[in-house]
């Protein structure tokens, strides 16, 4: 068992010789590089998780001709020999509201005393050295400028805020654009208030199971009464939760950061989980855990951001009406998509990072009860484990909806 | 790795097998009845074997459909100069139009009996004996995207060694002011989405100028249908049709028949994929090609039909745009079992093609087995691009194939952004070789598209 790639030692970077030299002054309008600064847009939203901008310069020049940007592509360097590099964030622009995610590796223990490696972000700036899981959240405004710092580790990493959808340099995909190797500053300006991930999308499919992957929430600004809504216009919220469904295939995490990347079979077609867990609580702790299960009182409207960031195709099924209001980020106030209900007792599912956004409203009589969720195969459509006689292996979680 | 070599394999030779004389749909009179003593068209099919090369150098044996109309394009198949000419997984793409009579010749050279069904049209489904022929007759069905596939036996084996295809049926535009795939049949809610797309401001809702911001090259446009029949896809229309192989099923096949073995008994729960395929390549050779790859400027909203031939559930996601999720299909015994999974309507059990009453935006679709999805990519600015920016990388003009300097503070066009699927096994192949295999990508050339292009 190996996690060397994932180390938190100084982090290896390309030299980057490109990079603008800062502007001294906050108000600086121009560098010499005659790059423009826009003053800052907005303020920080009350439930921002970031601190205010305009953070670490990373602006300059860019040798696009040795990225995916504008280089040739070949097989090579389409999966094995992907551009590493460390470049400046072209287009710069300041930012009123600045983030770091710094690459770690950690391991977890599980009920059964087994110790499963895993990778996540950690945030140097307001985390106080917490290493969570997952990866603390992402918080933003609308119309925030947003520059989201990634450190690697030892090997290269992206960030892909997903659904998120800013420009190709931005994107995060190391294919069609680069792997960072060191550190690169991710510029986006969300327009959609919402729910959505950042993952890294570097070998995706070991990395995002991995762990490196975190929730990222876009509010809406405060409206005139200053109370933040699901989204402009839309719902208000007294309780709000983020469930974020994860299942972990231990055989996987003994795997390299490169694993399979340059050929050799590594296994990563086949998955077979045996944890499962809400919002990092295994599922035999999640059905009276604070951090899943929900206490409201008669009064209030609950909003539940749920994230599948499992392989499995989620079925969740609760004891009471529910109202989606907003699916991937987007929500349905359009003159083409309205909120709907799903009855109560209705299974529904969630395919692999889909997002949800549900409402459960007043009046609350009779409608304390749960919610359940299956973790299922993506071909024999079965729940994982479940003929396991030990409730932790079962592909199957559920956690208390309680109105007091 | 023992790849052939790194040349990027393209598309077999693509044309569409209901080839009849050029016509432009959108010119379409609406008193012309179909006729109906005889067919409108005449499609016509073998049944054949033929060896397909893998993205990782490994070859198997499939089964394929290949077009034997007049006008087939007998090109080389390009994964394998060796293959047998025209056959291809999926099949021939089938355009037709809804209520046209079709007949369809169906010709079997393999030595075994093999069934063909198209997938909500009972009257197209038959049995053909080992090195026979079946014709037959049926009625188009409503506009939208179809399955068919060769189910003989029940289990899906043959669909999986590659019997199957997609046929796609169109509506008579006559009549349909802003055109839509589903023409008067389209729903409230998919007509206020090809109505906004062309023309946001004649919605005169605020809510549709917020969704999509105002300015030069924040205006979408219309969507525009594949207009001649004889075209597989277009500009603004692709056809994106998932397969997956294991191989040790593709062994199955000699020339003398299918070998017998217990693996054939439960297909599914035996079924270990090993490639994701889309439109027959998957990684490095799936992200070029016309017949996948959408490279377009805003405005140029572009219709999507997926379809999941395979045994694997697939989460569909796309980056750069949401997607409007426009329709979907299956039949519950082939899905099942299936719970509600986007919407309050479930799938028909007729395996007809459900209109959304609801569109959804998403970026992340799901697609279980035999499902089929239209859905739309509106090819808008990317809406999270910092405000101005995109405008400033019009008016620079700035491209990578116009062979400019690259050392730049400023982003170039294209923007290149990719679609894989998010259940990520299928990101793989031969169980690794991360990102060789269910991803492609798609292109914003810039603001407009130039006067001077020529469409495709």
């Amino acid at each position: 068992m190996t996690h060397d790639q994932h180390t938190t030692d100084t982090p290896v970077s390309v030299a980057d010789t490109n990079r603008a030299v800062a502007p001294t002054a906050a108000a600086a309008t121009v560098t010499a590089a005659g790059i423009a600064f826009p003053a800052a847009a907005q303020t920080l939203s009350p439930k921002s998780t970031g601190v205010a901008g305009p953070g670490e310069f990373a602006g300059g020049v860019v040798e696009f001709d040795k990225t995916a940007i504008a280089g040739q592509e070949t097989f090579l360097n389409f999966g094995c020999e992907v551009a590493k590099r460390n470049p400046a964030t072209p287009d710069w622009k300041r930012a009123n509201v600045y983030f770091e995610r710094k690459v770690f590796g950690e391991k977890l223990r599980m009920p059964d005393g087994v110790e499963v490696d895993y990778w996540g972000f950690e945030d140097p700036l307001r985390g106080n050295g917490a290493r969570p899981f997952p990866s603390p959240v992402i918080r933003v405004q609308e119309g925030d400028l947003v520059h989201v710092k990634l450190q690697t580790s030892k090997g290269p990493h992206t960030i892909h805020h997903h659904g998120i959808e800013p420009t190709t340099m931005n994107d995060g995909v190391g294919h069609v654009s680069m792997e960072v190797s060191g550190s690169y500053i991710y510029q986006w300006q969300p327009q959609h208030a919402g729910t959505w991930i950042y993952h890294c999308h570097v070998n995706t499919v070991l990395h995002f199971e991995m762990g490196l992957y975190g929730a990222l929430i876009v509010d809406p600004a405060p409206d005139a009464a200053g109370k933040i809504r699901a989204f402009k216009n839309g719902p208000e919220y007294q309780v709000e939760k983020l469930w974020v469904f994860d299942d972990i295939d231990p055989r996987w995490h003994d795997l390299e950061h490169d694993a399979g990347l340059c050929g050799g079979d590594v296994g990563l077609n086949i998955f077979r989980p045996r944890y499962f867990f809400v919002s990092g609580i295994v599922n035999t702790r999640a059905t009276t855990h604070s951090t899943v299960a929900v206490t409201a009182k008669r009064t209030d409207q609950v909003l539940i951001r749920m994230i599948n960031a499992a392989y499995s195709v989620m079925r969740i099924q609760f004891d009471m009406d529910v109202e989606v209001i907003s699916v991937d980020g987007h929500s349905l106030n359009k003159p083409w998509a309205k909120p709907y209900t799903i009855p109560r007792g209705e299974w529904f599912e969630m395919a692999t990072a889909t997002r949800y956004d549900i409402i459960i409203k007043p009046p609350y009589m009779a409608r304390t009860g749960k919610a359940r969720f299956q973790f299922t195969d993506w071909i024999t459509k079965r729940v994982h484990g479940a003929t396991s006689t030990n409730r932790l292996y079962v592909g199957y979680a559920e956690t208390n909806i309680n109105f007091v | 790795m023992d790849r052939r070599d790194f040349l990027r394999f393209g598309a077999a030779g693509v044309s569409a097998a209901a080839v009849i004389d050029p016509t432009d749909v959108l010119a379409q009179s609406c008193t012309t009845t179909p006729a109906t003593t005889t067919p409108n068209v005449h499609i016509r099919l073998a049944i054949l074997d033929f060896t397909q090369m893998l993205v990782d150098g490994a070859s198997v044996r499939m089964l394929g459909f290949r077009d034997m109309g007049p006008n087939a394009v007998c090109a080389t198949n390009a994964n394998d100069p060796s293959a047998v000419c025209g056959a291809r997984v999926p099949g021939p793409i089938l355009r037709v139009q809804e209520g046209w009579t079709v007949r369809m010749t169906i010709e079997n050279t393999r030595p075994e009996t093999h069934g063909f069904e198209i997938t909500g049209v009972p009257a197209a489904t038959t049995v053909i004996a080992g090195g026979s022929s079946v014709t037959f007759d049926f009625v188009a069905p409503p506009a939208g995207t179809y399955i068919y596939h060769d189910n003989f036996g029940g289990r899906g084996l043959y669909r999986i060694m590659g019997l199957a295809g997609v046929l796609i049926s169109q509506p008579n535009y006559c009549g349909v002011a802003v055109p839509n795939p589903y023409g008067t049949r389209a729903t409230p809610a998919i007509q206020a989405v090809f109505q906004a797309l062309a023309n946001p401001a004649s919605m005169n809702d605020p809510v549709i100028l917020a969704r999509f911001r105002p300015g030069p090259w924040m205006t979408p446009g219309p969507w525009l249908p594949v207009t001649d029949f004889s075209q597989e896809y277009g500009r603004q229309e692709k056809i994106w049709a998932v397969t997956q192989v294991d191989p040790k099923f593709n062994d199955l096949i000699t020339p003398s028949g299918i070998t017998s073995s217990t693996l054939t008994s439960n297909v599914c729960d035996n079924f270990v994929p090993r490639y994701f395929l889309m439109d027959g390549r998957s990684g490095f050779d799936l992200s070029e090609g016309d017949d996948v790859v959408i490279k377009n400027y805003i405005g140029e909203p572009t219709l999507i039909r997926s379809v999941n031939l395979g045994m694997a559930h697939h989460s569909l996601h796309i980056h750069g745009n949401h997607i409007f999720e426009l329709s979907e299909a299956a039949l519950v015994s082939d899905v099942g079992p299936i719970t509600n999974g986007y919407s309050y309507t479930r799938p028909s059990n007729s395996g007809a093609v459900v209109l959304r009453t609801n569109v959804l935006e998403r970026d992340v679709w799901s697609m279980w087995p035999m499902q089929r999805k239209d859905v739309l990519l509106p090819l808008e600015v990317p809406p999270d691009i910092p405000e101005g920016q995109f405008a400033a990388m019009v008016a620079r003009g700035k491209s990578v194939e116009a062979g400019e300097e690259y050392d730049s503070q400023y982003e170039p066009f294209p923007l290149r952004y990719v679609m894989h699927c998010h259940c990520e096994m299928s990101q793989t192949a031969g169980g690794g070789n991360y990102p060789q295999g269910l991803v492609t990508h798609w292109e914003i050339r810039g603001g407009r598209r130039p006067t001077t292009l020529a469409s495709l």
